[in-house]
């Protein structure tokens, strides 16, 4: 997954036009984006805050990295209407996202995960979860227990049972 | 920041959010990963896949249709349990089938995860009806067996026993009031032994002995939630009638002479009138002599699937647009010629 994410949005943006409003966003760690109002509220959580007027100032993005939200900040610009000419292209785009190969591109996807979960991004959500969905559904019990550092509450005789039950799920 | 991130860490998604990526997963995964921890099982066996399928049956075999596949046509199922005498019904719910055959009893068998488990039956029992009780995670059908009584009108009247899955065995549930003379499953058409289940209640055709001592159509009606009966007259003049789930509600066919039908569906709120929704034009402009319509289900764009029948032969499925008020045909490959009936399904985790 590509990591260089444009994140001076600004540039891309034309601030001469007096009409676009811009909205600060600062990251958990202290990185702070300037992005078009109209962008930023594809977060249903930022738009909830500029409908009831509490973008004014700076707002902190708490739980988000600054690594993170210019990711968060690509998908938005992408996505904003009129930016990308067809569906087919956004599509494209969008792949990079599907696979999960390495280590690296799981915390990336995990990452973005949780930033359109907190900013309630819902296309952003989808494609994550769908991602995460790929990546797993070949995985055994144990690595799924890895994958999500969840530890069985299953004793033996309850996991045996249970596998035999479902055994076919089991068989390649 | 890039060293930061490059390090191992615990990650803790929030639980909607995991369940949100299990119920993505295809049917095999979802079903391996119910063994990593409880609540994940939980989850499963609670996941309804939302793809509806259609069962088709008839004498040993099952065929099933998946709507949503590329190309729509009838799989048959493995069986892998031994079927020595013919089908004679297979109700569904929850994607459990609840198979009777004549000489074997009940089978219950989730044709997804291939678990199936058998249960006794004698023979001489003349409706029934299955349900997933999900409040005790348990499968439960209830069955009805005449006898005779001297003192009421029609001179027989019907016990009811329910058999649970947790339990593994019948109990006695009640006698039915004298009123209800003849438990008649959901279709006047072929043999239906099953009770149609709508919204955790299950219905029944039936006769009725009003305080007029006249014998009438009504419908016998089974909360399985407290697992009590109840009796609701058809709309006025509806003798011949089915009944059958459209969009999850109960849904009353009126046959009428010349062909038509009339589609009737119960108020919500305190009276629960029936209340016609929708009439369905002859088809063919032939009369109910020659053509038997069952709908079967809706679909895509408020479409109905009927299947026509002339006699007991089925001549295939179609689809009946309200808008348009036309039947067009619906194909589906790979059906058995001779007589098959139909109902549908929804894939589920669950294992009888």
């Amino acid at each position: 997954m590509s990591t260089a994410a444009t994140a001076d949005a600004s540039s891309s943006g034309d601030t001469t036009e007096g009409s676009v409003r811009l909205l600060t966003l600062q990251s958990e760690d202290g990185e702070v984006f300037e992005v078009k109002e109209t962008i930023a509220t594809q977060s249903v959580t930022i738009k909830g805050m500029v409908d009831d007027d509490c973008a004014t100032s700076t707002i902190p993005v708490c739980n988000v990295t600054g690594r993170t939200l210019a990711m968060v900040i690509e998908w938005w610009n992408k996505h904003e209407i009129g930016a990308v000419s067809n569906e087919k292209e956004l599509k494209e785009w969008e792949s990079q996202f599907d696979t999960i190969d390495d280590k690296s591109d799981r915390d990336d996807v995990y990452d973005l995960l949780m930033a359109a979960n907190y900013l309630n991004i819902p296309t952003l959500l989808d494609c994550c979860t769908s991602a995460v969905a790929e990546a797993i559904k070949g995985k055994s019990t144990d690595e799924m227990r890895e994958f999500f550092d969840i530890k069985s509450d299953f004793d033996e005789k309850e996991e045996d049972a249970l596998r035999k039950e479902n055994q076919w799920a089991f068989e390649n | 920041m890039e060293m930061e991130s490059k390090k191992k860490r615990n990650l803790h998604i929030p639980d909607d959010i995991v369940f949100n990526i299990l119920r993505r997963l295809p049917p095999k995964s979802f079903a391996r990963f119910k063994c990593v921890c409880k609540s994940w099982q939980s989850f499963a066996n609670q996941h309804k896949y939302h793809n509806q399928k259609l069962i088709l049956f008839s004498g040993k075999t099952i065929q099933s249709v998946d709507f949503e596949a590329d190309e729509i046509k009838a799989v048959d199922l493995d069986i892998p349990f031994k079927v020595s005498s013919a089908i004679l019904q297979i109700a569904s719910c929850n994607g459990l089938l609840c198979i009777l055959t004549e000489r074997e009893g009940f089978v219950i068998w989730n044709p997804l995860i291939g678990r199936y488990k058998r249960v006794s039956n004698a023979s001489e029992y003349d409706n029934f009806g299955f349900w997933y009780d999900h409040s005790t995670d348990n499968y439960k059908i209830v069955r009805f067996m005449r006898f005779l009584d001297p003192n009421s009108e029609s001179l027989q009247r019907y016990s009811a026993e329910i058999y649970s899955q947790k339990g593994n065995s019948w109990q006695p549930n009640e006698i039915l009031p004298w009123q209800i003379c003849s438990i008649l499953g959901y279709s006047h058409h072929g043999n239906s032994l099953f009770g149609v289940l709508v919204n955790e209640t299950l219905y029944w055709k039936i006769k009725y002995i009003n305080n007029d001592k006249k014998y009438i159509p009504a419908v016998l009606c089974f909360d399985t939630l407290n697992e009590k009966f109840d009796v609701i007259i058809s709309p006025v003049n509806a003798h011949v009638f089915d009944l059958v789930v459209l969009k999850g509600q109960l849904c009353l066919v009126e046959y009428h002479k010349a062909g038509h039908m009339g589609m009737w569906t119960r108020e919500v709120g305190k009276n629960q009138n029936w209340i016609k929704f929708m009439n369905l034009p002859p088809f063919e402009r032939k009369s109910i002599f020659n053509y038997h319509l069952l709908p079967i289900c809706s679909m895509k764009e408020d479409e109905i699937l009927v299947c026509v029948r002339q006699l007991l032969t089925p001549l295939g499925f179609f689809l009946y647009s309200p808008e348009a008020k036309t039947y067009k045909k619906f194909h589906i490959c790979d059906t058995r010629k001779h007589l098959f009936r139909e109902i549908t399904y929804k894939d589920s985790l669950v294992s009888p």
